[in-house]
């Protein structure tokens, strides 16, 4: 019987023919945890095992994003433990604030097809667009995993994305996925394996299916996994691993709990609106409702190619004077990137306040919103309070709806103005 | 009694419409009001507190305040959210046009850039660090929030006309020795209230041959020794910068102390062979020589703040890092002071090398300098700024510990991971 993606790495990572409901045990090739985390991953060593020992310290990370540079003396202190849990540990792999979010760094420095990669953070799933088993963990497990270097993993059932055709003009990987949310809702595919397949997703850069893998966990996926092909060999070889790349992909018989096909060429850009992320409605449903902020950034949308098409809408316009512009690159390699392209020089000169790379707005951490207001961000959750504020309004889109209703002050169709 | 006077009772003279001397008490009319989101809401309260009785709530005239965010930028928790929305709202109600939200920088740095403070002027602001803008001759001072709301209702606010003490600093600066260096030696001097309530004006060759930026520097930090204000006398380089952003102005030449004007007390400096300072912790005032405390590891460094957040400081820290990277277990801070100044640095490639050098360049904002943004220290952490104050608290933990330097000294111990004389790298 033929293998689905998950089952497939699965499989070859227990060295067992992993059927769906089968309770694997796997080593894991790359296990992180953050600053909102680690910390609890690192007591959890000390407590429950008795360790504060990692299993290997190259494949250890800790990263500082969700709270950089530090707000307060509470985080200080966190980082503070974490920088001496990775010195006694001699852990290569530690970065520092304003080196970036942990899921961008992980897929530039260690994702690869066929790794099983943990994170203790609920969208590592993200590494699924590399072709990696990448799901988040508790800081139990995270712990466990860290002094350990395996973990067990339920298989699971494989939920198919069909995706064909080729998307409108200013509609985005981010709306296919919305649109998928749209139709199985929050927990439509819960604890399952999502993967995108089809010529929509072969014809994406790897930039637009990472926005997609990561935002698997949306729709309960336990992964979120796309075939490994020329584009991964060379966003892998970019990143100095062309070593890494292997072909994978699922079966031509792989047998599927459930199928979605969808055709991209009848997708419009959609909005997620408050307070759940399968809120989903076309764009239009929303124009001309006025912003206070928008956030372009975050490890949904926040590389390259997203700056990229934000700053050739904003080239020589202003963005409007009663709507705040707040940029936060996803890592350091992407914003030097970017500078080199002159897309920071455009987006501050538009009137963009442009963060040092990390999570900033998304989980209000560091930037927060006030009571009544409303913001449009191109990151993965919109939530009650995740800005920071339960009395504001959290609105999700792709990239060039943000920018362009940056510049009107309010929500605006791309399609209508550009 | 002579009729000469310091630049400062000029200053006074014009704002309260009759000659005065150091002493009087004057009801000044003020040029420019400036609050930002820090003080700025309990002035706005204060202000409908005044107002409460009028049936026209309106302040005395929109277009001599200046509103910016710049301390919880872009706004950092939810107290700072509802600040900045209460004060856009203050903005909106009162057609408050020089209004700088969460993007164009620090108070400090903007108020000048935007050709908001002119030679002569009397300025108040909600800021301890107002005395900044005494670099371009202005007589200008920090003030509370309480008479801050009085400004707004009437325009006009009391003073006590300050002596003013005279600095002379002449000589020729060494080769990485700068202004802020200058200052520090100065406050170390005369301690942190020796020059309290006392308008400090600062002359001489030393002070006379400095750019602006540098300029600035010292006269942000007069407050540090008490002053009232920290005034350079206009010359031609104010002219050239004012010039820059009003188009077609004229200096008044008369805008200077008089021969013979009556000072407190006068001061004489020669800077020729003073090494690089640096203020320990936990006083300002606690000054030495860059060599008494070099080789003291640090954790961070912090390169920016309306003291030292200017291009040229980036540039003179860039130059002195040249390609080498921040040492190892040290996290550089940069925050240029204004978007101004980040894109001046951007577009000289400056960002990009820090950047490379695996500094993290923050959007223009005060962060971690007044302890409540960016970049907190925790406990036993050592920190080398840039900044103006070092007091115990300051920057996080109050186990933690800031040391104050010029850009060149911050830089240098950047690459090395401990203090280090700038001249020796």
């Amino acid at each position: 019987m033929g293998k689905t993606l998950a089952e497939k790495i699965l499989s070859e990572k227990s060295g067992t023919e992993a059927i769906p409901g089968d309770i694997v045990t796997v080593p894991v090739d790359f296990v992180f945890s953050h600053d909102g985390t680690m910390p609890l991953a690192i007591q959890q060593m000390e407590k429950e095992l008795g360790t504060r020992k990692v299993f290997d310290p190259l494949k250890v990370g800790g990263i500082c994003d969700h709270a950089s540079p530090s707000p307060s003396e509470q985080v200080s202190n966190v980082q503070i433990f974490m920088r001496k849990f990775a010195r006694e540990n001699n852990m290569p792999y530690f970065f520092e604030n304003g080196d970036g979010i942990c899921h961008q760094i992980v897929a530039e420095k260690f994702s690869a097809p066929g790794k099983i990669i943990i994170g203790g953070d609920s969208h590592t799933c993200t590494h699924g667009a590399l072709a990696a088993f990448g799901t988040g963990m508790g800081s139990t497990d995270v712990g466990a995993i860290m002094a350990y270097g395996t973990t067990w993993l339920r298989v699971p059932e494989s939920f198919k994305f069909q995706i064909d055709g080729e998307l409108p003009e200013h509609v985005t990987s981010k709306d296919v996925f919305l649109h998928i949310v749209k139709e199985i809702t929050a927990d439509g595919a819960t604890y399952m394996s999502m993967e995108f397949t089809g010529s929509t997703v072969k014809n994406m850069t790897v930039d637009s299916r990472l926005v997609m893998s990561n935002m698997a966990i949306e729709a309960g996926g336990k992964v979120g996994l796309c075939s490994s092909d020329e584009k991964v060999r060379q966003f892998l070889a970019k990143h100095g691993r062309e070593n890494e790349y292997k072909e994978l992909s699922a079966d031509k018989d792989a047998v599927y709990k459930d199928e979605l096909h969808i055709d991209a060429s009848k997708l419009v850009p959609y909005i997620a609106y408050p307070h759940r992320v399968d809120n989903v409605k076309p764009v239009t449903d929303f124009a001309g409702m006025e912003l206070q902020q928008v956030c372009i950034g975050s490890c949904t949308n926040g590389r390259l190619e997203d700056l990229k098409v934000a700053a050739e809408i904003l080239k020589g316009k202003k963005v409007h004077k009663d709507t705040r512009l707040v940029v936060y690159a996803a890592s350091r390699g992407v914003m030097m990137e970017a500078m080199k392209a002159g897309y920071i020089q455009t987006l501050i000169e538009a009137g963009a306040a442009v963060c040092p790379p990390g999570c900033g707005f998304c989980i209000g951490r560091t930037v927060a919103l006030g009571d009544g207001e409303k913001v449009l961000s191109t990151q993965n959750r919109n939530f009650k309070g995740r800005m920071g504020n339960n009395k504001s309004e959290i609105y999700l889109s792709n990239v060039p709806v943000a920018a362009v209703s940056a510049i009107y002050g309010k929500v605006t169709d791309p399609r209508e103005v550009l | 009694m002579s009729d000469k006077q310091t630049i400062t009772e000029k200053i006074f003279s014009r704002a309260a419409e009759r000659p005065v001397k150091a002493g009087d008490f004057v009801l000044a009319n003020i040029d420019r009001a400036m609050t930002h989101d820090i003080t700025g809401p309990l002035a706005v309260e204060g202000f409908y507190e005044i107002m409460r009785n009028e049936k026209e709530k309106k302040v005395w005239d929109p277009d001599k305040i200046v509103i910016l965010f710049d301390h919880q930028v872009p706004a950092d928790s939810l107290n700072a959210a509802q600040n900045h929305i209460m004060l856009r709202k203050f903005v909106a109600e009162q057609d408050i046009k020089n209004f700088y939200d969460i993007f164009e920088g620090v108070c400090h740095q903007v108020m000048p850039e935007k050709g908001h403070v002119l030679p002569g002027q009397l300025v108040v602001g909600s800021d301890s660090h107002t005395c900044a803008y005494g670099s371009l001759g202005a007589f200008a001072t920090g003030i509370g929030s309480t008479d801050m709301a009085a400004v707004f209702a009437i325009g006009k606010l009391w003073f006590r006309v300050p002596e003013t003490i005279r600095f002379e600093v002449n000589g020729r600066l060494g080769e990485r020795v700068y202004s802020k260096d200058i200052i520090l030696k100065l406050i170390g001097d005369i301690g942190a209230d020796g020059a309290r309530y006392k308008a400090c004006e600062y002359a001489g060759d030393a002070v006379k041959s400095l750019d602006v930026s540098q300029r600035m520097t010292i006269s942000n930090m007069a407050i540090e020794m008490g002053g009232k204000a920290g005034i350079i006398e206009p010359d031609s380089i104010t002219e050239e910068y004012i010039k820059e952003r009003v188009p077609g102005y004229k200096l008044d030449t008369d805008l200077k102390s008089d021969d013979g004007a009556n000072y407190s007390d006068i001061r004489k400096y020669d800077v020729s062979d003073m090494p690089p300072q640096v203020a320990c912790p936990h006083n300002v005032d606690n000054v030495v020589d860059v060599t008494e405390v070099e080789g003291k590891k640090i954790d961070q460094v912090l390169l920016g703040s309306c003291t030292n957040g200017r291009f040229e400081d980036l540039k003179i820290a860039a130059d002195i890092m040249g390609d080498r990277p921040v040492a190892k277990g040290v996290r550089l801070l940069v925050i240029p002071a204004s978007r101004t100044e980040y894109m001046k640095a951007l577009k000289a490639g400056l960002v990009e090398q820090f950047m490379n050098a695996g500094a993290l360049v923050e959007s223009p904002c005060c962060g971690p300098c007044m302890g409540g943004s960016f970049g907190l220290l925790g406990p036993g952490e050592v920190c080398i700024a840039t900044s103006n104050r070092n007091f115990k608290g300051r920057q996080g933990s109050a186990d933690a510990f800031v040391y104050l330097s010029s850009p060149a000294t911050a830089a240098a111990s950047a690459i090395k991971g401990k203090i280090t004389d700038p001249r020796s790298v």
